[in-house]
């Protein structure tokens, strides 16, 4: 099982921030591997209390339930790795979510505290304020939402709001929603808002439309029917006053998209289609050209085996409620990225993959077996196999007729850049009652200039390639005791040069948690940077409270987005992580 | 009937969006204005090693060709991007940081947020002062059509054998001003020929002889200035400052400009700027 990380270290040191491979439709045939935390958080998030009077006539007073989490830093200098001197030591992010729900009624706020940002977050983040505050009501299909909501028309790629308080990502809408459900089958959302960035609302005003029908619930006769068909369209328009003297910009942007879902038995299809109008950005360089995204995936599915496919093409479809925006600032849609979102810490830290919202093309297949237990490679409890493969390209451009339109590229040319390659297979088995094993061997090849400084012209890092090897142990030691230990080596010539990785992780039932990590970067040409990265960490959970604790030093990375580049600078020090849910 | 409103709505939206066929860009005038102009002071903060960082020199560029000697302009080199390699190595050896750079760094967090940014008048825009460079000449055409409160003249004399630069700044008020404003002295220097990394240059992203524009090169009346009056300024009231520096050897006397600009102290918005350079 992976690392349970310090918060903060889920920024990726050296890379862009991992972009959640969302759509549901590809997560069906997928084994999951969860990590320790989301575990611990899912059991946090449905603790919910009911407030009761006993008395027998019972007057509902609603019920009011919520989640907090508060992280302090303390940073030491550290000259070898880079750490900076912090003037003020202790850095701080917090945030408490507060609900109060009676009968169809909901209302909320969320109080975050910045005191100051962490490092690594956006420096906007600074000090208290209402973040969020929402009131909705829900009555015969009609369900009105007013305030701050997050919203998602199909998978994302026309328009998506979402929360990550890890990452400092929240780009939450604030102003109006209307979801009408008339008859079982026919779904629309319509809403009208700004977007929130940091304590603030976007320039722009953001409208959208969704409309879905699910034939197998609107057809009567449909609904045990093994032929699953669901359709949606949807549109947004983000309107932007013009006060540019150089440009003609468009006052309102508008992108539309379709799409369509088809399940027969164990298959399943999903497409999605969508188009953007003229948008000249900071993101895309203030090109009038428009932009086209194309999903589409299938996937089989059936007791013990399955298999995914993907493809994926994006051109010019970042879009945001500010076209000065950068970095991961106010973006109103979300392009998911088609490659395996590792967990395994070089794997997921060290060349992580993040979307290239100004083009690429992208293919991704993995198959899952379960050898049976029972037979000789399967052993008692059976093996699990998973083979994944992804690969993304940057997509042909060619000189357009003129600057104005950036570059012209045929639908579905591909260049021959390859930014990204990734071919792994996973086994996992089950010795004994207290033996249980993961391997994971992988290749890699990523295009480092492209993929993380988005520098299209100049060779600097090159094509980086290697092998990722992880052997990952769970053993249970007594009853109450489990011991985790994980050991992983990246090779690579190229870069930074290659790194090992190893983790031993004691857990003791009920509450705690004891972890040491060590990430060495012993194949660095600079011998003077061949340095251990060493955490060590102590976790307490008691129900749906946590705290944690970690000290030791973590790696610099940068980050670019949009033509801007952020340095996250190294920290060396003792994080402390709360969390609680009520 | 609500299904009716959800259709109507999603038509509006397929109406609700502008394509532009053409023309794009505008051809934006520069008055000729008599009288006292409100002059806007672009800091482009900004480091050697910063790839993407060109490209906000080139909208300062396009900004000048439009507004002229309208616009005074600033390069501060500021955070990790401008940290200078260890001496001994091939590039990037120069260091072109300044304290006054850095304070102001630290006060808006410019290097924290993501390099390019600036601050034009040092306004707050969207709640903040850094702002992205394609935002620059929005900002700019809107201040440039407010009237200006005040008109400085910056008077330079300098003596070649001991480098030293006697600046006065005049100061005139010509609106009421409440609140208490600082008075910041600038020394810049144009036209450095140094490293500096370029993302859109092939084959290789390091230029040697890279032109930096308008460098920061310090203060001369320290990080945050000295004060214009005491507390509320009046229509009418005059303000003449003093200031004298020794010009570091290795700088170019004939590159070299005073920027003299004030500032309100609570919003830190700049009222007025000038520019004069030390030989004319």
């Amino acid at each position: 099982m992976p690392i349970l990380k310090p918060l903060w270290m889920k920024i990726p040191a050296n890379q862009q921030l991992p972009t959640a491979n969302y759509s549901p439709y590809l997560q069906k045939s997928f084994a999951l591997k969860k990590t320790l935390l989301s575990l611990l958080l899912l059991g946090a998030a449905t603790a919910l209390f009911a407030q009761q009077d006993t008395a027998k006539k019972s007057i509902d007073l609603g019920q009011i339930h919520g989640n907090f989490q508060f992280d302090f830093q303390y940073y030491n200098p550290d000259s070898l790795i880079g750490a900076p001197v912090v003037p003020e030591k202790i850095r701080s992010n917090g945030f408490l979510n507060l609900f109060y729900s009676r009968g169809n009624f909901t209302a909320g706020a969320r109080l975050e505290s910045y005191l100051p940002v962490l490092q690594g977050f956006d420096p906007r983040y600074k000090d208290i304020g209402i973040a969020n505050r929402f009131a909705s009501y829900e009555y015969e299909g009609l369900h009105i939402t007013a305030g701050n909501f997050y919203e998602q028309f199909g998978s994302g790629m026309v328009l998506r709001a979402y929360w990550e308080p890890n990452l400092g990502v929240d780009n939450s809408f604030d102003g109006m929603r209307v979801k009408y459900n008339p008859i079982p089958g026919i779904y629309t959302k319509v809403l009208i808002a700004k977007q929130r960035t940091f304590f603030d609302r976007s320039p722009g005003i953001v409208r959208g439309a969704d409309g879905e029908i699910n034939l197998n619930e609107l057809i009567a006769k449909w609904s045990n029917k093994q032929f699953k068909l669901t359709v949606g369209a949807s549109g947004v328009s983000i309107y932007q006053k013009d006060e540019d003297p150089i440009y003609i910009l468009p006052e309102n942007m508008a992108a539309f998209g379709g799409r369509i879902s088809v399940g027969y038995g164990k298959f399943n299809f999903y497409s999605e289609y969508s188009y953007k109008l003229n948008n000249p950005s900071a993101v895309n360089g203030y090109i009038y050209r428009p932009g086209q995204s194309l999903l589409v995936t299938a996937s089989y599915s059936q007791k013990g085996f399955g298999v995914l496919l993907g493809v994926k093409r994006l051109d010019n479809m970042d879009y945001r409620s500010d076209r000065t925006a950068t970095l991961t600032n106010l973006t109103t849609n979300f392009l998911p990225a088609l490659t395996k979102q590792h967990t395994y810490n070089l794997a997921a830290t060290i060349y992580p993959y993040g979307t290239l919202p100004n083009g690429e093309m992208a293919a991704q297949g993995e198959i899952s077996y379960k050898i049976k237990k029972g037979t000789k490679l399967g052993g008692k409890y059976g093996t699990d196999l998973i083979l994944n493969f992804s690969a993304v390209n940057d997509i042909e451009r060619t000189a357009a007729d003129n600057d104005t339109f950036g570059y012209r590229s045929n639908f579905l040319a591909i260049s021959k850049t390859r930014l990204f390659r990734d071919i792994n297979i996973e086994i996992t088995h089950k010795w004994n009652k207290n033996l249980k094993t993961n391997l994971m061997y992988m290749y890699f090849e990523y295009d480092k200039d492209i993929v993380q400084f988005q520098n299209y012209t100049t060779t600097v890092y090159g094509l980086v390639k290697g092998h990722i090897i992880v052997a990952d142990f769970n053993y249970k030691l007594t009853k109450k005791a489990a011991l985790h230990v994980e050991l992983q080596n990246l090779y690579t010539k190229q870069d930074f040069g290659s790194w090992a990785m190893a983790l031993v992780e004691l857990s003791l039932a009920p509450h705690w948690f004891f972890s040491v990590i060590d990430q060495y970067n012993y194949g660095n040409p600079d011998k003077a940077q061949r340095i251990h990265y060493v955490t060590g960490t102590v976790t307490y959970i008691r129900g749906p409270h946590r705290l944690m604790a970690t000290y030791g030093r973590q790696r610099a990375g940068i980050f670019c987005v949009g033509g801007v580049c952020r340095n996250v600078p190294a920290s060396n020090g003792l994080t402390v992580s709360v969390t609680t849910s009520f | 009937m609500k299904n009716i409103f959800s259709i109507l709505l999603v038509a509006l939206l397929f109406a609700a969006c502008d394509k532009i066929d053409g023309p794009y860009s505008e051809n934006p005038q520069n008055t000729n204005d008599t009288g006292v102009v409100r002059k806007v002071l672009i800091e482009d903060f900004t480091g050697q090693k910063c790839g993407n960082c060109p490209r906000a020199a080139e909208a300062i560029e396009a900004i000048e060709a439009i507004y002229g000697n309208k616009v005074v302009s600033v390069g501060v080199h500021v955070g990790y991007f401008a940290e200078p390699n260890p001496q001994g190595n091939p590039k990037f050896t120069y260091d072109f940081r300044t304290p006054v750079g850095d304070y102001w760094d630290n006060e808006f967090q410019n290097s924290a947020i993501g390099l390019p940014n600036g601050a034009i008048n040092r306004v707050k825009s969207n709640g903040f002062v850094p702002q992205n460079y394609t935002n620059w000449s929005t900002l700019v055409s809107q201040i440039l059509t407010q009237e200006a409160d005040a008109d400085i003249a910056v008077t330079n004399t300098y003596n070649a054998g001991t480098r030293q630069v006697n600046t006065t700044v005049n100061t005139k008020i010509l609106n009421d001003l409440p609140g208490n404003y600082m008075l910041s002295v600038y020394v810049t220097e144009d036209s450095i020929v140094n490293w500096q990394k370029d993302y859109t240059i092939t084959p290789d992203n390091d230029i040697s002889n890279y032109v930096h524009r308008h460098v920061l090169r310090g203060s001369m009346n320290g990080n945050v200035g000295t004060a214009v009056g005491t507390g509320a300024l009046a229509a009418g009231q005059s303000y003449s400052q003093s200031f004298s520096m020794t010009l570091d050897p290795s700088w170019v006397q004939g590159h070299c400009a005073i920027v003299a600009f004030i500032y309100n102290t609570t919003t830190k918005e700049v009222v007025q700027v000038e520019e004069q350079k030390i030989i004319e």
